[in-house]
């Protein structure tokens, strides 16, 4: 693997003795239009992140932009490393990075996106909003998209590493006076073989960081691994089982005070006054009461106390603009533009839909806004220490997190320090995404200034979590497919109101000869977040509920119909094959009256197919079993990779059965776990993941088995003779 | 002033009778490793052992607590002498974000004992060994915590096994 230009190895005398690796990238010759290039050169010259450092003692230390949330990106970080270095795995240890420039990895995934013009699609978004709403790369430090491993892992960390061990290569041959293909990595040594000399990588890493870099390292080879593809054990999993792991939530600093929220019943509401002031102020322990972004805070010395006042608080709301706005008035205004030809964009056209003629199949869908609800409610914590303004929270973004504190407060950046934490759950709520992300940072800053600037932490009630989020947008689509006489589809015609960043996920794989996918989207006053597997958790639903209705109407088992429609080579046919054969797979119903139902669908550059066996009860699913393919190109852990599997299919689940969030008088309805449902042991189908090898470089995980249950479920219940069309199926 | 047992230890805590005894354990003791999820009792994520049974502490006010011994994910087990179900939980590699697992295993842990102890007094020693290993369904009719994660196959797979460990 080559470094282009614009992307740099460097290297250096790391801190404290020892070699530090990482890339620097330069961004002068970016070609975006202008406002992205002007950015762009303010940013020249100051992107470097030193990851991957050989201490004196021949450990490795690899620092990591990546937080965790538990999708097991640390692991995957060192793995990759370990294997290039070629040291035992006792020798590696990863550390989360300094929320700092430095570390930014925004610069890395610009790298990439400029000089790899394969990498579109999220990517591309997730780069572009660092942009227009983050402001600039330098304050990105981003875990999501599945790119954890994608890019900052096996692009970048594992060149630079290949770069350190042939720095390391290079020392030890000049200090031994040996031709370099003369030497081998041993257990963190260079071995001169056949004279029985070494030098461990630490005595050489001081004279390797006087070296020139090697800007093309060459890469191991995949048939010399034995870290990647290896399940090693997450460097957290002791702390996670015995409740030593610190949360953001715990984060204890002395004298803290906490802030609780009682929220506005408006989806960004605000509050123009508190009506029973001295009231909550003669409550026990409590120190503060303020009106604060979307509610009021109260400042108390335990968070149940501060709670407690909140919802005592009594104030006044100003009349919201969206007062009048349901989820039905919302739906009927996509329902309307659907019916307005002018208002819709093509993604995609091919052939012509217009003139097919056969047998016509139309159908519509519907999905809900979604919340994210990690476990973990939103929290923050402010103090002052040692001259600066101290903050601390999970994130995925924590850099721009630190950045929008600096911002609110007018400070700069060596007046901040941020402390990020392993995050209890996120699914894209703690993306940060830009300023309307930090809505729960904002309110503690509030809060914190308000109560006198004592150490202060703000926790959010799962009511106020349920109804301040930012959601997965609501949507709607139309479908119009024909079939020729042999059952094969010659026309598709889906119009869909639904955001389409991505036109990749969102138009079908299948080879239809005549397709035109139509979009129209307007933002509402809903606010949107990226939320786990992103649009694809709409569109699959959709395109895996069509196809599978125009399978229903020629007679054809779907599975095969489905293998049939695709072309030669692609993915997605491995993957319906291996789902075929573990699953046992059966078209129709069943001898104890459950049937199967399947889906398949390509995301974050991994396949995916799974099978769920369905039984329905009461009117209601009951998903017995689910089988699940997937293939994920290169598999760095596969333990880690069957979680992400067994985790996203629970996750796309409870959306197919339970997830919904209404809007109601403009402000969202649910407020806990008793109305914002959520799968648990009961209705956990046994989940069976295979994965196929293929030694290609990594494809994402943490998000790719989300979004095919809610059709494959649909698909099966149709077996049945009951095809839902919208989410959720029980609500 | 209330007086608690927590872990084996005793503690004076100055509080309102309402408060919860999460917030207790939580703010007055330190002991952080009981988690707040939704604090309705729809979770499970704040569950501690009250007399060796599962409990949410989210909706017990201190007051009604009492004389009973409070247990806590810290005094479950340790690193050094883990609890069999947090052996299995570590075999399983059951967690992924963590959150909700310190109050999954002591749902898990106080369902296996008290499983143990019944048996015992309804049918004699003599069919522990029958009775030992629970069934997948006795799992999930026992434990209904949340985990927003999808841990489930693996919770279940390491509450079967534990089970054979704890009796
Ligand atoms: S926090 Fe107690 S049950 Fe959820
Ligand atoms: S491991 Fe994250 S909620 Fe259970």
């Amino acid at each position: 693997m080559s470094v282009t230009r614009r992307r740099v190895l460097i290297a250096g005398a790391a801190v404290g003795g020892g070699l530090a690796v990482g890339l620097a990238v330069g961004l002068a010759t970016v070609n975006f239009h202008d406002r992205r290039a002007h950015q762009a050169a303010d940013l020249e010259g100051d992107l470097v992140a030193l990851w991957v450092q050989i201490r004196p003692d021949s450990t490795v230390v690899v620092l990591s932009p990546h937080t965790e949330m538990g999708q097991g990106a640390h692991l995957g970080l060192a793995q990759i490393v370990a294997e290039e270095l070629d040291i035992p795995w006792e020798r590696i240890e990863v550390r989360q990075a300094p929320v700092e420039t430095g570390f930014s990895n925004g610069n890395v995934i610009q790298g990439f996106v400029l000089a790899d013009q394969k990498l579109t699609g999220f990517f591309q978004r997730v780069v572009e909003n660092a942009f227009f709403l983050g402001g600039d790369l330098l304050t990105m430090q981003m875990t999501g998209g599945s790119t954890s491993l994608r890019f900052t892992g096996w692009r970048s960390m594992r060149v630079a590493a290949a770069a350190a061990k042939q720095m390391l290569f290079a020392a030890a041959a000049a200090e031994l006076d040996v031709n370099v293909t003369e030497l081998v990595a041993e257990d963190a040594h260079v071995v001169h073989e056949s004279s029985g000399r070494s030098l461990s990588y630490g005595a050489l890493a001081p004279i390797a960081a006087q070296l020139p870099v090697p800007q093309s390292p060459v890469t191991k080879d995949a048939s010399m691994y034995r870290h990647v593809g290896k399940s090693h054990v997450r460097p957290d999993l002791a702390d996670k089982v015995f409740g030593t792991t610190e949360y953001g939530i715990d984060r204890d600093v002395s004298g803290m005070q906490f802030a609780a929220i009682i929220g506005t019943q408006q989806i960004r509401g605000s509050v123009v006054s508190i009506e029973n002031e001295a009231d909550i102020l003669a409550m026990r322990d409590v120190a503060a009461v303020t009106i604060v972004q979307e509610g009021v805070a109260v400042v108390a010395d335990n968070p149940w106390r501060a709670q407690q006042a909140a919802n005592a608080v009594k104030f006044v709301e100003a009349p919201g603009p969206n007062a009048a706005h349901d989820t039905a008035s919302l739906r009927a205004l996509m329902e309307a533009a659907l019916d307005d030809d002018e208002r819709m964009t093509e993604i995609m056209s091919r052939g012509d839909v217009t003139t097919q003629t056969g047998k016509t199949v139309e159908a519509s869908y519907f999905v809900p806004f979604l919340a994210h609800a990690p476990m973990e409610p939103m929290n923050g914590t402010l103090w002052r220490e040692g001259g600066r303004v101290h903050g601390a929270s999970g994130g995925q973004n924590p850099l721009m997190t630190k950045n929008f504190v600096m911002k609110t407060l007018g400070l700069t950046a060596d007046q901040v320090a941020f402390h990020p934490h392993t995050m209890g759950g996120s699914f894209g709520r703690r993306a940060a995404g830009g300023d309307d992300m930090h809505n729960f940072i904002n309110q503690a800053i509030t809060a914190w200034q308000a109560a006198g600037e004592q150490p202060l932490k703000l926790t959010w009630s799962r009511e106020v979590e349920t109804r301040q989020d930012r959601y997965r947008k609501q949507a709607v689509a139309r479908y119009r497919g024909v079939l020729a006489e042999d059952g094969r589809p010659v026309s598709w015609q889906a119009d869909g109101y639904a955001e389409v960043n991505i036109p990749d996920d969102a138009v079908t794989a299948y080879a239809i000869p005549n397709l035109l996918q139509r979009t129209v989207h307007e933002e509402t006053f809903v606010p949107y977040a990226y939320w786990r597997s992103v649009e694809a958790s709409i569109h699959c639903f959709f395109n895996e509920s069509f196809v599978d209705e125009l399978a229903q109407a020629a007679e054809a088992d779907p599975l095969q119909y489905r293998i049939d429609l695709l072309p030669k080579g692609h993915r997605l046919r491995q993957t319906l094959a291996t789902a075929r054969d573990m699953s046992g797979w059966q078209a129709g119903v069943l001898p104890d009256g459950s049937a199967m139902g399947v889906a398949a669908y390509e995301l974050f550059g991994s396949a995916c197919c799974q099978v769920a066996r369905v039984s329905i009860i009461d009117d209601k699913p009951v998903v017995h079993e689910v089988w699940c393919a997937l293939d994920c190109g290169l598999v760095i852990n596969p333990n880690s990779v069957e979680a992400q599997m067994q985790g996203g299919m629970i996750f796309g689940l409870t959306a197919a059965l339970y997830g919904v969030i209404d809007i109601e008088d403009g402000g969202v309805k649910q407020s806990n776990f008793h109305d914002y449902r959520m799968v648990k042991l009961a209705d956990a189908p046994r989940l069976h993941v295979k994965l196929i090898e293929r030694n290609e470089s990594p494809g994402g995980v943490g998000e790719v088995a989300v979004p095919h249950l809610s059709a494959a479920v649909a698909n099966a219940m149709a077996v049945l003779g009951k095809r839902p069309r919208e989410l959720p199926i029980i609500g | 002033m209330p007086k608690l047992t927590v872990n084996g230890s005793e503690y004076e805590v100055d509080v309102e009778p309402a408060m919860p005894l999460l917030w207790v354990l939580r703010e007055e003791l330190g002991l952080r490793g009981t988690k707040f999820g939704c604090g309705k009792g729809l979770c499970g994520a704040c569950t501690v052992h009250i007399n060796g049974r599962a409990v949410r502490s989210c909706i017990l006010p201190i007051a009604s607590v009492g004389e009973a011994e409070v247990t806590t994910i810290e005094g479950l087990g340790t690193a050094e002498a883990p609890h069999p179900v947090q052996e299995q939980w570590i075999r399983h590699r059951v967690p992924q974000c963590g959150y909700c697992q310190p109050g999954m295993q002591m749902s898990a842990a106080a369902f296996l004992a008290g499983r143990t102890s019944q048996d015992d007094m309804a049918e004699g020693p003599d069919s522990l060994n029958n009775r030992a290993t629970v069934t997948d369904a006795e799992v999930a009719a026992a434990i209904t915590n949340i985990c927003r994660c999808g841990c489930y196959e693996r919770i279940r797979r390491a509450v079967v096994d534990a089970s054979k460990e704890v009796s």
